[in-house]
């Protein structure tokens, strides 16, 4: 009897993969190197991880999801934005990587049948289904390494600085919703785990960063993007199969999307149900 | 048929009216009369036993005549004397005591007292007999029936194990099921489902094994199910499985007793039904999909190798169409440009969009796959010659589909019988999939991939979803799923549906 009665770490961890990666896609160069990212990425990270776990902690002790209290309102009225916001940050990642990869909005059109979906699919559904995508990204991500292996150089890690690592710009740490909505979101008992959510993000990104240096060494202009790793991809006769892992990406972008939009209706239905006199009609109904 | 009508008492059991037995053989034998003394099969004979008037009704072709006479007639006639001390009359409750309790007679011991009951163990092949002054009968089993032989089923291939397959007799599975798995843990309940037909299935399980209230629950399913028609296990599945539409079933059927033995005990429910061979099994995982006998009596190394073959086949068959129009038409960029130019060339030959062309040809070949089936084999060489004549040459000659087209399409045929069951949800998922990708392109392509997934995800019954439990960074690898550990590391921990393998 395995049903599960939350959503998974694999499954969280996959949506912010997807997020994580969509920022390497767009990021430009002539920002940070990867030894900065490494190095300020990490500890960022470790914050993150320390505040998801207070915050999921104080959020069961004290029920600041389901209480019905003000405060409790006032939190799902929050994630309720915050995750709204995710949505469309989400949208416009995947329609901005559709339109510059494949010329296409057809994401437009199938906008309403992702909300519809996710009106229909279950917790383990979204569990199996990271699964699955888990071990496509990794299948997809070991090609591309594959593909790139001969273009990469560790001496291209070490050029030259343009100024001293104290005096550089520290990264901004991506906040995402998944990270601090362990309470009500992740299976019970592993929201300890869902805790260091945080450095798999930075995992993927740093990752990236790092793969992208070794083959291209620094990238100087803002007019390139991270998308140049992927261009660089090579194999024979085949020369354009880093599509593969866009069209891996855009799956999972899918399901991210159809992942905040449960999670929002989730949020929108405790809402309801939380306003004072709505309880008792929803509650009957 | 009016049985009320024959005065006989309405007995109101379990909600249902039942028509009593009388005590008076006429008038028990005039309701029979009004039944089915019209059908040719019916017979009844009246006879005297130890005196008392009685008749002895059979089907003709499902009881033995000779069996009943060699069984019930000689052997009473012999054992007149010791059964009563002198040869006098006697009443039709004596005799029904006498047979039933002082005699060696094989007699069904079910109590037999209104006309449903007469009626369901005539159907079954046996001999009533109706004695007069007496309100019940008795059955005897003489059955007779012609029924096809056990042989290997066609549907099923194997290179080692059992040869045998289920037959259309109910009884006939019972006891193939009976005679592999010999031990008190195999219960098989039979019943008669509220059809038109009256049709008898039958609930296999094994005891300890199956989860109790599984068992109560389909028990309680098949009762209250009302089919028109029973014809075959997988009649029963919009009952098993209410709601929602699904392009996957997780249920399984196999015509092979070994391997319904097999799934009994692993915990699942086998369902039988009589007249038809396949046996239904519940709940069922992807994952046995792609699995057979032969898999177990192979190295591991082996059957992992032809599993993943399997997946990939499957695969193949339900993205290679769907995937190869958007990269010939979206993406030609991740072609090489040596197999690009043959395919375009090919291309400019034809009127119709790669699109439509896939459609066309997935479509024909469904054609041609429907009509090989359900045509006398003595015409199916001739299809298939035809077919392969027309399609795979006249019409490329006649510029209507062009070469990379056709193989794509044949591919993706042959692929799908590697794994038969998955057949149904293979075709509907491949023309969404082509559907998907000629409309929408990319995106379409990954969008249906991923309602492919949700889909798959989203299937379980009774508290068991259809894909396997494995959560990812955990153990992303399953003792006997995509791959398999050796068989005897694997029998160390026998498996059950309804546990986890190791927890």
């Amino acid at each position: 009897m395995i049903e599960s009665k939350g959503i998974s770490v694999s499954a969280l961890g996959l949506g912010l993969a997807c997020a994580a990666m969509a920022q390497n896609f767009a990021s430009v160069g002539d920002t940070l190197s990867a030894r900065e990212q490494i190095l300020f990425g990490l500890p960022g990270a470790a914050a993150l991880s320390a505040a998801s776990l207070l915050f999921s902690g104080l959020a069961m002790r004290y029920r600041i999801f389901e209480s019905g209290t003000a405060l409790s309102r006032c939190a799902n009225a929050a994630f309720l934005l915050w995750f709204g916001a995710e949505l469309a940050r989400t949208v416009l990642d995947a329609q901005s990587v559709c339109r510059q990869q494949f010329g296409s909005n057809a994401l437009i059109g199938l906008l309403p049948l992702l909300v519809l979906l996710s009106g229909w699919m279950e917790n383990h559904a979204y569990n199996y289904t990271a699964r699955i995508l888990w071990w496509l990204l990794l299948a997809a991500g070991a090609v591309c390494v594959i593909g790139l292996a001969g273009q990469m150089h560790w001496q291209r890690l070490f050029g030259p600085e343009t100024s001293s690592v104290w005096q550089t710009p520290l990264p901004q740490l991506a906040l995402y919703p998944e990270y601090f909505s362990l309470a009500f979101l992740c299976i019970r008992g592993r929201e300890r785990s869902g805790a260091f959510l945080p450095f798999w993000a930075f995992g993927i990104q740093a990752g990236y960063s790092l793969a992208l240096e070794l083959v291209l060494g620094r990238m100087r202009s803002p007019d390139y993007t991270g998308l140049e790793l992927l261009r660089a991809w090579g194999f024979g006769f085949f020369s354009r199969l880093d599509a593969v892992l866009i069209l891996i990406w855009l799956a999972i972008a899918l399901f991210r999307i159809c992942f905040l939009c449960s999670c929002i209706q989730l949020l929108w239905r405790r809402s309801v149900a939380l306003v004072p006199g709505r309880a008792g009609k929803e509650g009957r109904a | 048929m009016n049985r009320r009508g024959a005065g006989h008492t309405v007995r109101q059991k379990d909600g249902v009216a039942k028509v009593q037995l009388k005590a008076q053989l006429g008038e028990n034998l005039s309701a029979l009369d009004r039944m089915f003394g019209s059908s040719a099969d019916y017979y009844a004979k009246k006879i005297r036993l130890y005196g008392c008037p009685g008749a002895i009704l059979i089907f003709d072709g499902m009881a033995s005549l000779e069996t009943l006479w060699t069984l019930l007639l000689d052997t009473v006639s012999r054992e007149s004397p010791p059964a009563f001390g002198a040869p006098v009359c006697h009443t039709g409750a004596e005799v029904y005591q006498a047979l039933m309790d002082r005699s060696d007679l094989p007699a069904q011991n079910a109590v037999i007292n209104d006309l449903d009951t007469v009626v369901m163990f005539l159907t079954a092949g046996m001999a009533v007999l109706l004695l007069d002054g007496c309100e019940k009968a008795i059955a005897f089993s003489v059955q007779s029936m012609n029924f096809r032989p056990v042989g290997e089923p066609s549907g099923e291939g194997n290179l080692r194990g059992s040869r045998e397959g289920f037959t259309d007799l109910l009884r006939v599975n019972l006891s193939l099921l009976r005679r592999l798995i010999r031990t008190d843990v195999l219960i098989m309940e039979a019943a008669q489902a509220d059809t038109q037909m009256r049709t008898e299935y039958a609930i296999c399980y094994c005891k300890g094994r199956a989860d109790p209230k599984m068992v109560e629950k389909i028990r309680k399913t098949l009762k209250e199910a009302r089919p028109e028609f029973l014809l075959d296990s997988s009649y029963f599945v919009p009952w098993l499985l209410p709601s929602r539409t699904r392009l996957f079933s997780p249920v399984s059927y196999t015509e092979r007793p070994a391997v319904a033995a097999a799934k009994l005990c692993e915990g699942k429910i086998v369902i039988l039904v009589n007249g038809s061979p396949s046996a239904l099994v519940v709940p069922a995982l992807f994952a046995e999909n792609f699995e057979c006998l032969d898999d177990y009596a192979t190295t591991a190394a082996f059957s992992s190798f032809l599993r993943i073959l399997k997946y990939v086949s499957f695969f193949l068959t339900v993205f290679l169409p769907g995937g190869f129009v958007c990269l010939a038409v979206y993406l030609p960029e991740l072609i090489p440009p040596q197999l690009l130019y043959k395919i375009m060339a090919a291309e400019r030959a034809t009127p119709l969009p790669l699109f439509a062309e896939m459609i066309m040809v997935i479509l024909i070949l469904e054609i041609i796959r429907e009509a090989g089936l359900r045509m006398p084999q003595s015409l199916g060489h001739s299809v298939s010659l035809v077919a392969a004549l027309i399609i795979g040459d006249a019409a490329i000659a006649a510029g209507l589909m062009s070469t990379p087209v056709i193989l794509v399409g044949s591919i993706t045929s042959i692929a799908v019988f590697i794994t038969p069951s998955l057949y149904e949800s293979a075709t509907l998922l491949r023309l969404i999939v082509v559907a998907a990708a000629g409309l929408a392109g990319p995106v379409g392509l990954v969008a249906a991939f991923l309602f492919f997934v949700f889909s798959l995800s989203g299937v379980s019954v009774m508290g068991v979803p259809y894909l396997a439990d494995r959560p990812f960074p955990q153990r992303p690898i399953s003792e006997d799923g995509m791959i398999r550990k050796n068989y005897r590391t694997l029998s160390r921990e026998p498996f059950n549906i309804w546990h986890k393998r190791r927890e």
